[in-house]
């Protein structure tokens, strides 16, 4: 049977996921990363209008520690069996996460075994923010990623550390939206970066602070 | 590590991957290389991040309800999925699929594709060319609430859906009207499952008004 690249076509009363072409579904599983995100960022705006920047950033951090740091780590690792417990297991499932590498352009690179680095080069929310001039959005998110990210990958493994190297604001489109090292790190280091700028810095606190230590 | 699966001569596909247990693919790219995995794992993929968004249409709801009570929860739901999301949801899904027509059976083609509706188990039938049915067998958010007693979202959810699909029949067809045939709650009998199949979730009928 001809796949179908499209559904211009006639109504198939009997259609399943399986007859879209590859290219098809590619752009589908696009399509619902990005309504994904877009439902979370929709939200947080409408609770500003109608409460408090403040207000809104408790809720917005509120409800993605459980849809971010639990069922967005999981759902991934389950579609595609990504099951270990390492560097590697943690930049691939970035690279399939509808939160990230499905919508987002990124570079994983395995340095080591136990060292990876993560390259968000462009990220289409921070292109909203920027071109909105929406600054505490992009701290909300932002700080937010600096936060969730080390807390959700624990789930892969109680050492595993995710440190931000580079968060944004940035000065130029040229610049990648922003680096993390991912490590193996029984020590247990402190997640603040004190380049990075303020609201990075406290939302990596915070992730200190909930994070049990060993 | 680090490399893309053999390719073998110019012509030929790479090898398909049923899932991602292998080495890490440095090179993977979600716009360019996401064919290295099969048609399976994509749709494996693509529910995966359905229940994710369906995840976020009722966390905000659940945090804001939590803080705020049912009533203000309730009314800024509608707002944001009525009023904000649901347009946008439309008219990205309709690009996406190239779903032009302003027909019943484009109507039909698009709810499935939607995809809170494309995770269920749902039947499409055109009836005639100005009258079709949606029967939602088995709907993941409504097992969800009755399994939490969550009648108030349950109600909330569903009325914002009814809602919802009438706003997205009009948006192809203002003369294409949606109407609810059966809605939950539903009375489901305890006993052995295989005898008691459980009564569907709900049934719309969509149809074309006379102009």
């Amino acid at each position: 049977m001809q796949e179908l690249s499209d559904y211009s076509g006639e109504f198939k009363p009997d259609l399943k996921l399986e007859d879209f072409s590859k290219d098809m579904l590619r752009k589908y599983l696009q399509e619902v990363s990005k309504l994904y995100l877009l439902i979370g960022g929709i939200w947080y705006n409408h609770a500003r209008d109608r409460f408090s920047e403040r207000t809104a950033e408790e809720l917005h951090w509120e409800f993605w520690e459980t849809l971010g740091g639990v069922h967005e780590i999981n759902r991934p690792r389950v579609a595609l069996d990504i099951w270990g417990h390492d560097v590697e297991a943690v930049l691939k499932w970035v690279q399939v996460d509808p939160g990230v590498g499905l919508i987002f352009d990124v570079d994983c690179e395995l340095k080591s075994k136990d060292l990876g680095i993560l390259t968000i080069k462009d990220c289409n929310a921070l292109r909203y923010y920027e071109r909105h001039g929406d600054r505490g959005l992009l701290e909300s998110a932002c700080g937010l990623d600096c936060w969730g990210f080390p807390k959700g990958i624990r789930r892969f493994h109680p050492d595993l550390s995710m440190k931000c190297l580079k968060v944004p604001p940035r000065q130029s489109p040229d610049e990648p939206a922003c680096i993390w090292e991912v490590r193996m790190d029984p020590s247990h280091s402190s997640l603040v970066n004190p380049d990075l700028p303020e609201y990075a810095q406290k939302a990596a606190a915070k992730a200190d602070w909930d994070l049990p230590l060993r | 590590m680090n490399s893309m699966p053999p390719v073998e001569g110019k012509e030929t596909t790479m090898e398909e991957l049923q899932d991602y247990s292998g080495p890490l693919m440095r090179g993977l790219k979600s716009r360019e290389s996401l064919d290295v995995f099969s048609k399976d794992a994509i749709v494996r993929m693509i529910a995966g991040a359905s229940k994710l968004y369906l995840g976020s249409e009722g966390g905000f709801y659940t945090v804001v309800r939590k803080r705020f009570g049912e009533q203000l929860a309730n009314e800024m739901d509608r707002e944001v999925l009525l009023d904000r999301a649901a347009p946008q949801i439309v008219s990205r899904l309709r690009n996406a699929f190239d779903i032009r027509g302003d027909d019943v059976a484009s109507f039909l083609k698009f709810l499935q594709i939607e995809p809170l509706l494309a995770i269920n188990i749902a039947e499409f039938e055109l009836k005639d060319e100005d009258r079709g049915l949606v029967t939602v067998h088995r709907c993941r958010a409504l097992e969800y609430w009755e399994r939490h007693g969550e009648n108030g979202l349950q109600k909330n959810a569903c009325g914002i859906h009814a809602s919802g699909l009438r706003q997205a029949a009009c948006s192809f067809n203002p003369h294409m009207s949606v109407r609810a045939l059966t809605l939950p709650p539903r009375h489901i009998t305890m006993g052995n499952p295989g005898r008691n199949k459980p009564p569907i979730a709900c049934q719309w009928e969509v149809a074309m008004s006379e102009q």
